[in-house]
């Protein structure tokens, strides 16, 4: 299957520019970018906007995609969500608190096990494996990072805990998730 | 630079930018070696593939239709432009390859033709064609044509202007009066073409320039109290 999307998005390239191409990577992936950026900005019409304006930019540079340094997915989440951090960063503050709930579990929850997941690939697999090593503060620290863009300081405000201590969750929940991360490579 | 190349400290930072961790001047620091060493590009992008895989966990949302309508309209615009890129072979207008040196050529043409081949088109001391370009802050190019004969304005817009349901785009006449209101010339479209009818030519006339802003779509407005996204002079 990610072969195939990564053919779709190298068609996207001149000098095929297919535009069909497009439309069957935005039919696969829109709702889970529009998830993405969501859970980021925490707006609808603003997920949207960067959600279109994340495709455009998908179009205009599928050229740069090389498939030899990972997958469609990844270039295309990577896009998605560096957009919707720059939006939030221009807006100055955060909007409404969304959810960091998956559905049927929560970031901080012991033993994440996505049964709502539409797709379980192995790389999914080996992400959730190293996730559930880690303790449930540092889990919560590094997805709230990761989804919604947070600083360590907003970490600290969020999770009313000092600022040491959540600088430690993360660093510790880091070297856990890279040992993990490297064993999977 | 030397402790970048310690593998354990390089995978820490390749993490801690995937998972947005790196702030400030850390980032830029970062991605400067990112740029001078590839290999750590090559960290980043391996990190970015497991994490992207945390989406799939995420609930679907659908989009709005509007929002495929509108990255298409984008799109099958910058095949356009790209065509006319393709198609500039010779050399005394090999210059022709971005979207704004195409608009600025298409309005250079459009002053010799009304300059020399159309006169008819000219009065004394009273043009009746008028055109402007208006530019964005990242150098999008808005095309305006006002024909007096027409009593119409015409707004082309070859970059889809990001709006929410609750939002307009008006176009605002700058009269060469800096004391005068901006007049409203009226809404426009996000993007492509807009044909304005004009009830009067008087604001024309001692036009300066025109201006692009985004307005709540709930209020009638005789100023701006928006954010102006494009501006330019009348050529």
């Amino acid at each position: 299957m990610n072969n195939e999307f990564n053919e779709l998005l190298q068609r996207c390239a001149a000098p095929c520019q297919d535009t069909k191409a497009l439309e069957r990577l935005y039919l696969a992936f829109s709702p889970k970018l529009l998830s993405l950026a969501y859970k980021v900005l925490g707006d609808k019409g603003l997920a949207e906007e960067i959600l279109q304006e994340g495709f455009i930019k998908i179009w205009q540079n599928a050229h740069k995609y090389q498939p030899s340094r990972g997958s469609a997915q990844a270039w295309m989440v990577t896009i998605v969500r560096n957009k919707a951090l720059d939006k939030l960063r221009a807006l100055k503050v955060r909007p409404k608190e969304v959810s960091v709930a998956y559905e049927g579990g929560d970031f901080s929850a012991n033993g994440m096990n996505p049964d709502n997941a539409t797709y379980l690939n192995e790389s999914l697999e080996k992400i959730t494996q190293c996730m559930d090593l880690l303790e449930a503060q540092q889990r919560e620290c590094l997805l709230l990072a990761y989804y919604q863009g947070y600083t360590h300081q907003e970490l600290s405000n969020k999770l009313s805990k000092p600022l040491g201590t959540v600088k430690a969750w993360v660093r510790r929940g880091l070297e856990k998730l890279r040992v993990c991360l490297d064993e999977s490579l | 630079m030397s402790r970048y190349n310690k593998q354990k400290i390089v995978d820490h930072l390749a993490l801690s930018y995937a998972l947005n961790l790196l702030k400030g001047g850390a980032k830029k620091r970062f991605e400067q070696l990112m740029k001078e060493k590839p290999f750590l590009r090559v960290h980043v992008d391996a990190h970015n593939e497991k994490l992207s895989s945390l989406v799939a966990l995420l609930p679907d949302m659908q989009p709005r239709k509007q929002v495929w309508e509108n990255i298409s309209i984008a799109i099958n615009a910058d095949k356009k432009v790209e065509i006319i890129k393709n198609n500039t072979d010779n050399p005394w207008y090999g210059f022709i390859t971005t979207k704004l040196s195409y608009a600025l050529s298409s309005l250079i043409l459009l002053s010799i033709l009304m300059a020399f081949i159309i006169p008819p088109l000219f009065q004394q001391g009273d043009k009746l064609i008028y055109t402007a370009t208006l530019y964005s802050a990242s150098k999008s190019v808005v095309t305006i044509i006002a024909n007096k004969q027409e009593m119409m304005m015409k707004v082309n817009i070859a970059t889809l202007i990001p709006m929410k349901d609750n939002e307009k785009a008006i176009l605002w006449c700058i009269d060469k009066d800096k004391n005068k209101r901006p007049i409203n010339m009226g809404i426009i479209k996000s993007q492509g073409l807009t044909a304005i009818n004009l009830a009067s030519w008087e604001g024309i006339r001692s036009a300066a320039g025109f201006a692009i802003s985004i307005e709540s779509a709930n209020t009638h407005l005789k100023e701006s109290r928006g954010r102006i996204i494009y501006k330019g002079s009348i050529l």
